[in-house]
């Protein structure tokens, strides 16, 4: 009796111990994909894995086991792909004409306006919101079910937009010069519970130092959003329990290449206090050949990869890969309930 | 699939065999024995690496029965720890920095001594209870009275080693590795192509050395080899994939880690990122003040272990180091060093913290 209720006692123990240590830090999983992903986007039927080969467009998505599975494919499309609508239509644009196709019509639905040149412009989809960047003028034209709704002043140097899939609210994340230091910017995000934005800040008191490329975001629950940091807005204390994930893709580099190092930290950011954790830092292997100066090739050059799956797990694209990130317990509050799409306007 | 399952009921027919000769004698008694079991194993795999602070930079790790030696140093003191088995710190002793350094063991008698000179002119060694120092070409014992004793090698040697009461010089313009027991030369073995790295057995006196070869044939992706002190072709070193590892320029250490797996330091590109799928990662940056608008620059690096039979190298842990000055050396983890620590695990210092961890065979 008292052997087994020392082994049931120790059993316990290292049970707790184990759970403590498998929740306390995040799970990830990776999966290569068939084909290289254009992007990934989160639609009312789940996530959906958008890649382009030649003219044709493919639409995956994950079965039960994350296993990528074709839904559809798109031969003959109108224009450059832009995304998908929360229903899974597809947006493309031509000239300045915007199209949604489905697979019985397309119709075009937006005229963007003549100032917006091709050179210098970037679309994107969120929701039931169309932007339009204008990188030369300084501009972002907000759409929404295709109608017009403002035009903000726009720098590269601001933070990613978060869209709220729960409100159908769309915000950004503003960046200020640091009146000590300059050079430096500091972030804020805008709070549920303020008028005024909040600052985002290390667990440590640290300005947080936005990835200037990777400017995704991904909503995890009402307070919670998640986002790519450069590293070095943590210390190491802070990066303590953080897992390093390696991404880098094969094939492997030569044995005469010289390696660099690239590291992100994707982060957790409470919009109630501003506080960003680290959730998972991603590094990066590159090679080039001996000599070759520090390469504008370097870095995780890449755009709206982060992306929900459910209320526990986010995943994010690099290269042909997928990797999908389960959440530590303490991240996962309140479930992201997407909110129904509405009728879309302007239908022409 | 028949013999599978057979072979998965005989293994289950011994554990339930282990559980009932522990005692147990109720079938509940075996099932929680079972998930006990099963739970520590799963823990001790999860611990697999642990970290051993001290309140000074570590200058050097050195193995000792049941153990291995650290020494710590600041400004004004030397310190000698002793890590046992259950990874407890024991402090030995301090020496105070005056214009001298202390660094090594004396064997198993956690012994610490201070040698006058410049610590950038010799290499410290221990041998059979005696200190003893590396100056130019002299290599010198110490008693415990001080009085030195004196091995002269008259040559520079490119690499040091020593394990137990054995000690390794290697002579790079004879390209021969002299081996010596105590002060007294053992035998004399050949390293051609240039070493890299070696190690004597604690335990036979048998020296191992990498070095490069045999030239003939691809100079430019040169092989690597494990040698004895036969000299002969050896072993050929590869990656689980096939490849020629790249181990690390700065970091030479080589330690025996049971009889016949060795440790090293490695370049990390070296390596596939499959064949690090279940490589702990560790960051070892020192942790300093953040400066955002400095750059950060990283270096990584493989701890590998080194099957001496069949020469496969392969990854037990990565290390990652963030550093502020661009373009800097690529050896920054120079100056690091590891050394075998028990029976089968591995002590790695990291100048601010020292790492254990088991090295599976």
């Amino acid at each position: 009796m008292a052997l087994t209720l020392r082994i049931l006692f120790a059993s316990m123990l290292a049970t707790i111990v184990l759970l403590i240590e498998v929740s306390s830090s995040a799970q990830t999983r990776r999966i290569q994909l068939p084909d290289y992903p254009d992007q990934i986007q989160n639609t009312k039927f789940g996530m959906r894995i958008i890649s382009k080969n030649k003219d044709k467009l493919s639409i995956w998505k994950l079965d039960h086991g994350l296993k990528p599975v074709l839904e559809s494919t798109w031969p003959d499309l109108k224009g450059e792909f832009i995304g998908l609508t929360n229903d899974g239509s597809i947006i493309t644009v031509s000239d300045n004409n915007v199209f949604v196709t489905t697979k019985k019509s397309m119709n075009l639905v937006l005229t963007l306006p003549n100032t917006l040149p091709m050179a210098s412009r970037d679309i994107e989809i969120f929701g039931d919101y169309l932007l339009a960047f204008d990188d030369k003028q300084g501009f972002m034209h907000i759409y929404r079910n295709w109608v017009a709704v403002s035009t903000q002043k726009w720098k590269t140097d601001d933070g990613p937009i978060v869209f709220d899939p729960v409100s159908g609210r769309l915000y950004r994340i503003t960046a200020h010069a640091n009146s000590l230091h300059p050079k430096e910017l500091q972030y804020y995000i805008p709070s549920n519970y303020s008028q005024n934005p909040i600052r985002l800040r290390s667990p440590s008191g640290n300005d947080v130092q936005l990835e200037y490329r990777d400017k995704t975001t991904c909503i995890l629950s009402e307070n919670l959003v998640a986002m790519f940091v450069e590293e070095e807005t943590f210390s190491i204390a802070e990066l303590a329990k953080t897992p390093i994930l390696d991404i880098t893709e094969e094939p492997e580099l030569g044995r005469s290449d010289l390696s660099f190092y690239t590291l992100r930290t994707l982060a957790i950011v409470d919009r109630k206090s501003g506080i960003t954790r680290p959730l998972a830092r991603l590094l990066e292997r590159e090679g080039g050949p001996p000599g070759e100066p520090y390469g504008e090739t370097l870095g995780f050059n890449l755009s709206r990869i982060l992306c929900p799956i459910s209320n526990d797990k986010l995943a994010f694209m690099h290269r042909q890969q997928l990797f999908v990130i389960t959440m530590p317990k303490a991240y996962v509050q309140i479930p992201v309930k997407h909110s129904k799409p509405k009728q879309t306007g302007h239908k022409k | 699939m028949k013999s599978r399952t057979h072979g998965v009921a005989t293994i289950h027919q011994r554990v339930i065999h282990c559980i009932r000769a522990m005692g147990a004698k109720s079938s509940a008694q075996n099932m929680l024995l079972l998930t006990a079991g099963l739970l520590m194993i799963a823990l001790r795999v999860h611990a697999q690496v642990e970290t051993i602070r001290f309140p000074d930079p570590v200058t050097r790790v050195q193995h000792l029965t049941g153990g291995f030696a650290a020494i710590t140093a600041n400004s004004k003191v030397y310190a000698g720890w002793f890590i046992n088995g259950e990874h407890k710190r024991i402090f030995q002793r301090t020496f105070p920095v005056n214009n001298g350094i202390v660094i090594g063991e004396m064997s198993d008698a956690d012994l610490f001594k201070i040698f006058r000179t410049h610590p950038e002119m010799f290499k410290l060694k221990s041998i059979g209870g005696s200190l003893s120092a590396f100056h130019d070409d002299r290599f010198t014992i110490y008693k415990d009275d001080m009085r030195p004793g004196l091995i002269r090698l008259r040559f520079r040697p490119s690499q040091l080693a020593m394990a137990g009461e054995y000690f390794v010089a290697a002579n790079p313009a004879l390209e021969k590795t002299y081996v010596y027991k105590g002060r007294d030369l053992l035998y004399i073995a050949n390293c051609l192509f240039g070493i890299t790295r070696c190690t004597v057995s604690e335990v036979t006196g048998r020296l191992v050395q990498i070095n490069y070869g045999p030239y003939p044939g691809d100079k430019s992706e040169r092989s690597l080899y494990l040698q004895d002190q036969t000299g002969g072709n050896g072993v050929k070193l590869k990656t689980p994939s096939g490849k020629t590892p790249k181990l690390d320029p700065f970091d030479r250490s080589l330690s025996y880690v049971g009889p016949t797996t060795l440790v090293s330091f490695a370049m990390d590109e070296c390596f596939s990122v499959a064949e690090y799928a279940n490589v702990p990662t560790i960051d070892c940056t020192v942790d300093e003040k953040i400066k955002i608008s400095e750059y950060p620059w990283y270096a990584v690096r493989a701890v590998v272990a080194i099957d001496t039979q069949t020469g496969v190298v392969r990854p037990i842990l990565r290390l990652v180091k963030r550093n502020y000055a661009r373009y800097s050396d690529i050896g920054e983890f120079k100056n690091n060093n590891l050394c075998q620590f028990a029976d089968d695990g591995v002590a790695i210092n990291l100048g601010d913290r020292v790492l254990v961890m088991k090295v599976k065979k």
